[in-house]
C-alpha cells in the first residue's frame, strides 16, 4: 500500500475542510452563502441516518421528525425563555434523544418496510403534536422571532460566520460517525446488516447498537434541526415534513450508504443541484431533472458518490498487482492453550430432554446428552433427523418446547446468541454466515467482541484506549488468522477467497472469542478430499488447545475418524450413543442410514403411521 | 439412452458440490441414485433441471444437450421434477396444485384428460381434491407431489427423496406407485437416501460419495455389496475412505488418543 493510500482517510478530511472552508471567499452573497448554510445543517443529519440506514441496514425513514423536535426545542427555549442559542440547541439534543431512546425500542423490534412505515408514522405523529399543541409550539403558524444564532453570548449575525459554525458543527457529526466506523461498533454495524445470525454468534448485542445508532442519529438531526430554526428566524410544522424525509434519504443514497462521508456529500451536492436548477428558472423541470440526475448517478455509481471517489482514489494510488495467493501453512502454536479449563471429564454441556415441535412434526424429541470437556463429540444422523433444529436449540437461534441445556452447571436454555457467546461458546456455519462486507482481518476482529469494553461514549470521542484496545484486538485476530493458516489473506475480502479458507476465516473468527466451547455446523461440507483432511487437522489443534468441539457432520470419514463420542439421532430421537467403531456396528444406526426393513418400527414411525391411517 | 450427464460439474456459489459425475438413464428404466446426505444428489437433480448452474461438463436429453437450457425449457421438453420436502403450493387445495403442474401445457382438454388419469392412479386424491394440499398427510403429499409433477406428462421423472420423513409402511407404497409409473411407460430417476427401498425396485443405481460416483451397477447387486454401506457409515478402506485412516493417525499424533 502506498503512503498516500495510507492517508486516504486524513486526505479526504482536509479536502472537505478547505473546499468547505474557501466557498464563502468565492460566494460570499447572502443567498449562497445561506445555502451552505442549509446545506451543513443537513449534512450534519445525514451522518447518523447513514450509520442508521447504510450500516446497520435499519429502514428508520422518519428522522426529519427528529429535526422538528431539535427545531421546536430550539426556538421556544429561545423565544419564550430567552435561552442562548447554543444552549437551546443542546438541550434540543438532550431531548431529542431521550425521545429516540424512549421510541427505539419498540420501533427497532420492526423489521424492513414495516419499520420504514412505522418510523413515517412516528414522523406523523410529531406534526400532528405540532400543530395541536397551539400554546407550546404556535400550531400551525409555528414559533416565530427565533433569534439569530449565539454561541454564550458571541452571536453569529454574520451569515458568513453562522455558515463556518454550522459546517463545525457537521464536521463533528462527521468525525464522531467516523470515529464509530472504525472501531468495534461500526464494525458490529457492518456485522448486523451482513448477517444478524453471525453477529449473535460472536456475542454482538443486536438490539442495542441499533437503539444507539437510533439515538445518535437523533441528537445528530436535531442539531440540524436547531440549526435550521436560526437560519430560517422560525419554526413551523411544514418546515420539516416528509419531502425533507425524502430528501434526506436522497441525500445519502446519492452520497452512499456506506461511508460516513457520503451522507455529507450527498447533502451539499443535492442541495446545491437544486439552486442550480433554481437559478435556471426553469420551475416546472426541476424535479422532474433532479429524479433524472438521481437515477443516472444510482446507475453509474452504485456505492454514491462517496463510493465513486474512493474507487477513483485506490486506482490512482494503487501499486503491484493482486495480492499473493494464501497458501501459508497453519501455526499452532500462533494461539495460546486456553486457560482455566475445567478437569477432563467435567460435564461442559449437557442436553437433558430437548424438545422442538413444528407443527404435527416432532423435529427433536426428549433427547439428551452429555459433552465431557476436552472431547470431541459428533452430531450425526441421516437427512431430516434432526440434528441442525438440536444444535440451534443449544446456540439459542431457537426457543426449546420442553428441556433443559446447560454449559458448565449454567442453565442456558433460555438466553438468546449473543448471550451464549459471551459465555464462551463459539459457532460456525454450514452455509458460511461470514460479514462480506467487511475484510477477512475485520471479520475475526469481530469475534473479539465479548472481551472488548470500550463503549459508544469513549469511542466516540476515540479516547486513547479505544486506539490501545483496537490494537490489541488486531493482534489477536492475526493470531487467530495465523492459526488456521491465513496469515497475509487479513485485507482481502471474504469473497476473494476459496470456499475453503472462507470456512477457516470462520473457525477464526469463532477461535477469536476465546471459545471454551467450539459450536462447528458441518465444516467438511464443500470441501474437497485435501482441504477436509486439513479441516479435520484444524479441529484436532483446537482440541489440542484445551477447547471442546461438538460437531454436526456428515462425512462419516471425518466424524469417524475424529470423534471420541457420538450421538446418533433419527426422526428426532437419539438412537444410540457411544464411540465411533462401536456406533457403527448397531443394526439400528445401519437401519436407519440404509432403510429401515431390516428393524422393528420405532415409537417415533408407529406414531407416524397411526396419523397416516 | 433418455438422459445422459457426461462429467457434470455444479455447486451452489462458492461451495462446490458435485465434481464430474458422469450417469446415464435409458428409456423405461427406474435408476437409483443413493448416497448419505450432503453427498450431492438433490444438486445432481436441480443441476439437470437448471435450478442450479452447471459449471463443466455436459447433460444431455435424448440426444439433444440441454446444458445452458432454462428451467420452462427443460420441463417443456419432458422432465419433471418432484424436488425434496414435495414443496406443494400448501394453502391452494389438491386439484389446483395439479392444474398448476401443467402449467406449461396448453391443450386443455388434454390436462383434463390427464387430471381423470391422476385421480385414477391416486383415488384418495379424488376424494381430497377440494381440501388444502397442507391439510393432507406425509404420505399424501408426496402423492400429491408426484401426481403434480405428472401432469406435464413428462418422459423423465426426477423423484428427490420420495421416502423423506414417511413411515415404512407409506413407504412402500410410494414405491409401488413408482414402480407402477414405469408400468404406464414412464422413466424414472429416484434420489434416495433410503437406499435399500429405493434398490428394491430400481433396475440399476449408483452411489454418490462425497460429490463423485463411487460405485455403480444392477440394483440387485448393490443391495448385497459392503460398499454402499461403507458409503454411508465409512469405514477404513482404500481410496477416499482412506482419509478416515489418515485422521485416526493425526489424532495419535496430535492429542494422543
Amino acid at each position: 500500500m502506498s503512503a498516500l493510500a495510507a492517508h486516504k482517510r486524513t486526505l479526504a478530511f482536509a479536502a472537505a475542510v478547505v473546499a468547505i472552508a474557501i466557498y464563502p471567499l468565492f460566494y460570499p452573497g447572502s443567498y449562497p452563502v445561506g445555502v451552505g448554510i442549509v446545506a451543513g445543517a443537513m449534512a450534519a443529519a445525514t451522518v447518523g441516518f447513514v450509520l442508521l440506514l447504510g450500516y446497520a441496514h435499519q429502514l428508520a425513514f422518519g428522522q426529519a421528525g427528529f429535526l422538528m423536535i431539535g427545531g421546536y426545542v430550539n426556538a421556544i427555549l429561545c423565544v419564550n425563555y430567552r435561552w442562548d442559542p447554543f444552549a437551546a440547541l443542546l438541550a434540543g439534543v438532550v431531548v431529542a434523544m431521550l425521545l429516540a431512546l424512549v421510541i427505539a425500542r419498540p420501533i427497532l423490534k420492526l423489521r424492513g418496510f414495516v419499520l420504514a412505515i412505522a418510523s413515517l408514522a412516528m414522523q406523523l405523529i410529531f406534526i400532528v403534536a405540532a400543530i395541536e399543541a397551539v400554546p407550546i409550539t404556535g400550531g400551525a403558524l409555528g414559533t416565530q422571532g427565533v433569534p439569530k444564532f449565539a454561541i454564550f453570548g458571541v452571536s453569529f449575525a454574520n451569515e458568513i460566520a453562522f455558515y463556518y459554525a454550522a459546517w463545525v458543527m457537521a464536521f463533528i457529526c462527521v468525525g464522531i460517525g467516523l470515529n464509530i466506523d472504525r472501531s468495534r461498533i461500526g464494525r458490529a454495524l457492518k456485522a448486523i446488516a451482513a448477517s444478524e445470525t453471525a453477529a449473535g454468534s460472536v456475542g454482538i448485542e443486536i438490539v442495542t447498537y441499533k437503539v444507539q445508532m437510533f439515538v445518535i442519529s437523533a441528537g445528530m438531526a436535531s442539531v440540524a434541526g436547531s440549526l435550521g430554526a436560526h437560519y430560517l428566524r422560525a419554526m413551523d410544522p411544514n418546515v420539516y415534513g416528509f419531502a425533507y424525509s425524502l430528501n434526506l434519504l436522497t441525500a445519502v443514497i446519492i452520497g452512499g450508504l456506506t461511508s460516513v462521508w457520503g451522507g455529507a456529500l450527498g447533502a451539499t451536492a443535492i442541495t446545491g443541484l437544486r439552486e442550480l436548477l433554481r437559478s435556471l428558472s426553469l420551475p416546472l423541470w426541476e424535479s422532474v431533472i433532479m429524479g433524472m440526475l438521481t437515477v443516472v448517478v444510482l446507475l453509474a455509481f452504485p456505492g454514491g458518490l462517496a463510493g465513486a471517489i474512493g474507487a477513483l482514489f485506490d486506482r490512482l494510488t494503487r501499486r503491484g498487482g493482486a495480492a499473493a495467493p494464501v497458501t501459508v501453512e497453519p501455526d499452532p502454536a500462533a494461539l495460546p492453550p486456553v486457560t482455566g479449563m475445567p478437569p477432563p471429564g467435567t460435564i461442559m454441556l449437557s442436553v437433558d430432554g430437548a424438545t422442538r415441535s413444528f407443527g404435527n412434526l416432532r423435529a427433536v424429541n426428549h433427547v439428551s446428552f452429555n459433552v465431557e470437556a476436552g472431547s470431541i463429540v459428533a452430531l450425526i444422523g441421516p437427512n431430516g433427523a434432526g440434528k441442525t433444529t438440536l444444535f440451534n436449540l443449544i446456540g439459542g437461534y431457537q426457543p426449546l418446547d420442553a428441556g433443559t441445556v446447560k454449559f458448565l452447571g449454567q442453565p442456558i436454555e433460555s438466553l438468546m446468541p449473543d448471550d451464549i457467546a459471551r459465555l464462551g461458546i463459539g459457532r460456525t456455519f454450514q452455509n458460511l454466515q461470514l460479514f462480506d462486507n467487511m475484510t477477512v482481518l475485520e471479520n475475526v476482529m469481530c469475534g473479539r467482541f465479548r472481551l472488548n469494553t470500550c463503549g459508544i461514549l469513549s469511542i466516540s470521542a476515540r479516547l486513547p484506549r479505544v486506539a490501545r484496545e483496537e490494537a490489541a484486538t488486531r493482534r489477536a485476530a492475526r493470531a487467530a488468522l495465523d492459526f488456521v493458516g491465513l496469515r497475509g489473506a487479513g485485507d482481502m475480502p471474504p469473497t476473494a477467497l476459496s470456499f475453503g479458507h472462507q470456512r477457516l476465516v470462520e473457525i477464526a473468527r469463532a477461535l477469536a472469542l476465546e471459545p471454551k466451547l467450539i459450536l462447528m455446523d458441518e465444516p467438511a461440507s464443500g470441501l474437497n478430499d485435501t482441504e477436509t483432511e486439513r479441516l479435520a487437522e484444524l479441529v484436532l489443534r483446537i482440541a489440542a488447545l484445551g477447547i471442546t468441539v461438538l460437531l454436526v457432520e456428515h462425512d462419516m470419514r471425518v466424524v469417524m475418524g475424529l470423534a471420541d463420542q457420538l450421538v446418533v439421532m433419527h426422526h428426532g430421537e437419539k438412537i444410540a450413543e457411544g464411540a465411533p467403531d462401536a456406533v457403527r456396528q448397531e443394526p439400528e444406526v445401519i437401519a436407519a442410514y440404509l432403510g429401515q426393513d431390516a428393524v422393528e418400527p420405532t415409537a417415533a414411525n408407529r406414531s407416524a403411521q397411526e396419523h397416516v391411517a | 439412452m433418455l438422459l445422459e450427464l457426461d462429467r457434470v460439474t455444479s455447486g451452489y456459489g462458492r461451495l462446490p458440490v458435485l465434481h464430474e459425475v458422469s450417469l446415464a438413464v435409458g428409456a423405461g428404466e427406474i435408476v437409483a441414485l443413493i448416497g448419505a446426505n450432503g453427498a450431492g444428489k438433490s444438486t445432481l437433480l436441480n443441476t439437470v433441471m437448471a435450478m442450479v448452474p452447471l459449471s463443466g461438463g455436459d447433460i444431455r436429453f435424448d440426444g439433444a444437450s440441454i446444458a445452458g437450457a432454462a428451467t420452462p425449457a427443460i420441463v417443456r421438453a419432458g422432465l419433471a421434477q418432484v424436488p425434496e420436502r414435495r414443496q406443494l403450493f400448501g394453502a391452494m387445495t389438491v386439484e389446483e396444485n395439479l392444474r398448476l403442474g401443467a402449467y406449461a401445457r396448453a391443450d386443455r382438454a388434454g390436462v383434463v384428460a390427464t387430471l381423470d388419469e391422476q385421480f385414477r392412479q391416486f383415488p384418495i386424491l379424488r376424494e381430497r381434491r377440494r381440501q388444502a394440499a397442507q391439510t393432507l398427510s406425509g404420505g399424501e403429499q408426496q402423492m400429491l407431489a408426484i401426481a403434480r409433477a405428472m401432469m406435464s406428462r413428462p418422459r423423465l421423472m426426477l423423484l428427490d427423496e420420495p421416502s423423506l420423513g414417511l413411515a415404512p409402511l407409506m413407504v412402500t407404497r410410494i414405491m409401488d406407485q413408482i414402480v407402477a409409473l414405469r408400468a404406464a411407460g414412464g422413466t424414472v430417476l429416484v434420489v434416495e437416501q433410503n437406499a435399500r427401498a429405493a434398490l428394491a425396485i430400481a433396475d440399476r443405481g449408483y452411489v454418490l460419495e462425497n460429490g463423485r460416483i463411487t460405485v455403480s451397477g444392477a440394483a440387485a447387486e448393490l443391495l448385497g455389496n459392503p460398499a454402499v454401506q461403507e458409503a454411508y457409515l465409512g469405514g477404513q478402506g482404500s481410496g477416499v475412505r482412506a482419509i478416515e485412516t489418515s485422521i485416526r493417525k493425526k489424532r495419535r499424533a496430535i492429542l494422543g488418543r
